[in-house]
């Protein structure tokens, strides 16, 4: 569920370099960038929960209003099928005929072996569960066959025709969902400015750290902790889908 | 952290929403004296009753997250469905069902009947302890549904109003949609309409329309003509795979209410906390205080 954004897999290293630290970590807690970067380093993992946290609360967002299509072209018998081809190129089929923009730039053909170009991509993201699904599908590209990753992000797996697929394990799983009763693991296909998150007026994510002063006269425990604010609008739901598959 | 609160039993279920993921839990019934305890880490819907040191492995207590599409144990069908016209009329039969009306429920594994297997449904009517009717009108399908599974949803999916499935359609100048789930969408609100060709009013697929009119909680009318479509019906059981008939939210209404939450747009209503169980809320009416640790 990575969009460029912090989140789980995410390096303690990346979040202490984001330009936007003190905005996003530290705002009204009165510490300079050099105190701050020590405390996230202590404390990385509320960070990163804050963030991932964000990433949960826009997938089931997205989970509960976007219209839901079923991989058909599979052949286990369920309802959905396993993810092939011809539902992906089906769905972006529909994205372009409602004139949904893709989200990436194709990536231009350079002469290195094993490699392929791609094609400008929409984006899909669904559970880490999927991934042995696109070893049964000829056309998938891996992302290291692609010419350059320069512009790949770090959850990205690979692209079929138009559209890239981002894996987490937080992605999207519906426990007992199909017709047969086995798990449906949902992409949420997306083109561009598709959907966004409402930024609130110089409030969106605070990293609070209490020192052990604050606790009891014998300062023995610091505390540490997050809170968020979160908006978040469909701006076109011509532009995004649930394309539901199961594993074969 | 402890937190603590009281509840007056219904008899069937309570859901404690305590926010944080609990570690322990003590339940005290104040009305007929019996107490139980459930720790973190016991297997789902059981508990352990105080008094008499004596496991509960059913209609206990279920740690539940919202986020996580929490739901019951699976209960599997008894009888074959039995349908009469109308919809709220489709009878299935769970020996010891313990929903109420209004419960949630997913269906699959429909032997006769896949093409509602995977569909949310909402219980419409109680009849008794081993039959309930859903939001459906099957009395015009090939066959009714001989053996099949119902899960029910623990607590409220996230984010509401959402996608609801559509199971029925009255053409007109006006267009009135039927519902699976009661759908929570209010008058003005602009929905999308999402209606495969299997369906048969695939003329409606993809239009926008606004809400003028909630005749019932399962039922909404769209400023839509739909005079000139053909008739909503369902596939044939054998014609899975394919999409559901669908509708969802496009649009919160223009208007602001009290509040600072347009009508109409998706709220957050996701909970955290403790399903009890009937063998650990005693008799409706029992009054109940409980104490738990997150």
């Amino acid at each position: 569920m990575q969009q460029q954004r912090l989140s789980g897999r995410d390096t303690v290293k990346s979040v202490c370099d984001s330009p936007n630290l003190i905005e996003k970590l530290g705002e009204g807690n009165n510490k300079t960038f050099r105190q701050l970067k020590k405390l996230v380093s202590k404390h990385w993992l509320k960070v990163t929960e804050s963030r991932q946290t964000e990433d949960e609360l826009t997938r089931d967002r997205l989970l509960s209003t976007m219209s839901q299509v079923n991989c058909t072209g599979g052949s286990n018998g369920d309802n959905p099928t396993e993810l092939t081809f011809s539902d992906t190129v089906n769905t972006v089929k529909q994205l372009r005929s409602n004139n949904a923009y893709e989200f990436m730039d194709g990536i231009i053909g350079e002469n290195r072996i094993g490699t392929s170009p791609t094609r400008d991509s929409y984006l899909a993201m669904g559970s880490t569960q999927l991934q042995g699904q696109f070893e049964n599908i000829p056309q998938f590209t891996y992302k290291w066959n692609y010419p350059s990753i320069q512009s790949t992000m770090p959850s990205e797996y690979g692209a079929i025709a138009n559209v890239r697929f981002l894996l987490s394990s937080i992605g999207a799983k519906l426990p007992n969902a199909s017709a047969n009763g086995a798990d449906v693991y949902p992409l949420i296909v997306i083109g561009r400015e598709s959907y966004c998150i409402v930024e609130q007026d110089r409030y969106s994510s605070s990293f609070i750290y209490r020192p052990p002063i604050f606790s009891s006269p014998l300062a023995l425990n610091a505390t540490v902790g997050w809170k968020m604010a979160y908006a978040g609008v469909i701006t076109n739901d011509a532009w995004v889908f649930l394309l539901n598959s199961t594993l074969s | 952290m402890a937190v603590y609160g009281s509840f007056t039993s219904d008899g069937v279920s309570e859901l404690l929403d305590i926010v944080a993921g609990a570690k322990y839990l003590k339940l005290t019934n104040t009305s007929a004296v019996g107490q139980f305890e459930w720790y973190e880490g016991y297997a789902a819907d059981t508990a352990t009753n105080v008094a008499t040191g004596a496991a509960i492995t059913s209609g206990g207590v279920t740690a539940f997250l919202s986020s996580e599409s929490s739901f019951a144990a699976q209960k599997s069908m008894s009888a074959p469905f039995s349908a009469s016209a109308g919809f709220g009329q489709t009878t299935i039969t769970v020996l010891n069902h313990g929903y109420l009306a209004g419960d949630i429920i997913k269906i699959t594994n429909t032997t006769s009947m896949r093409q509602i297997a995977g569909m949310y449904f909402q219980v419409a009517i109680v009849v008794d302890a081993n039959n309930f009717k859903i939001n459906l009108d099957s009395s015009g399908f090939a066959s009714q549904a001989t053996a099949g599974v119902c899960q029910k949803l623990i607590v409220p999916q996230l984010w509401q109003p959402r996608q609801k499935y559509i199971v029925g359609i009255t053409r007109g100048a006006t267009t009135t949609i039927t519902t699976s789930v009661d759908h929570g969408y209010s008058v003005g609100q602009l929905v999308t309409l999402q209606v495969p060709s299997d369906f048969g009013t695939v003329q409606l697929n993809g239009l926008r329309g606004r809400i003028t009119s909630v005749p019932a909680a399962n039922q909404f009318v769209v400023d839509i003509n739909s005079s000139a479509a053909t008739a909503f019906a369902f596939p044939a059981s054998g014609a899975v795979p394919f999409s559901f008939a669908q509708v969802e939210p496009a649009g919160s209404q223009t208007t602001l209410a009290q509040g600072n939450v347009t009508p109409g747009a998706s709220v957050n209503d996701g909970v955290r906390g403790l399903a009890l169980g009937a063998n650990v809320i005693g008799s409706a009416g029992n009054v109940f205080y409980w104490y738990a640790l997150t």
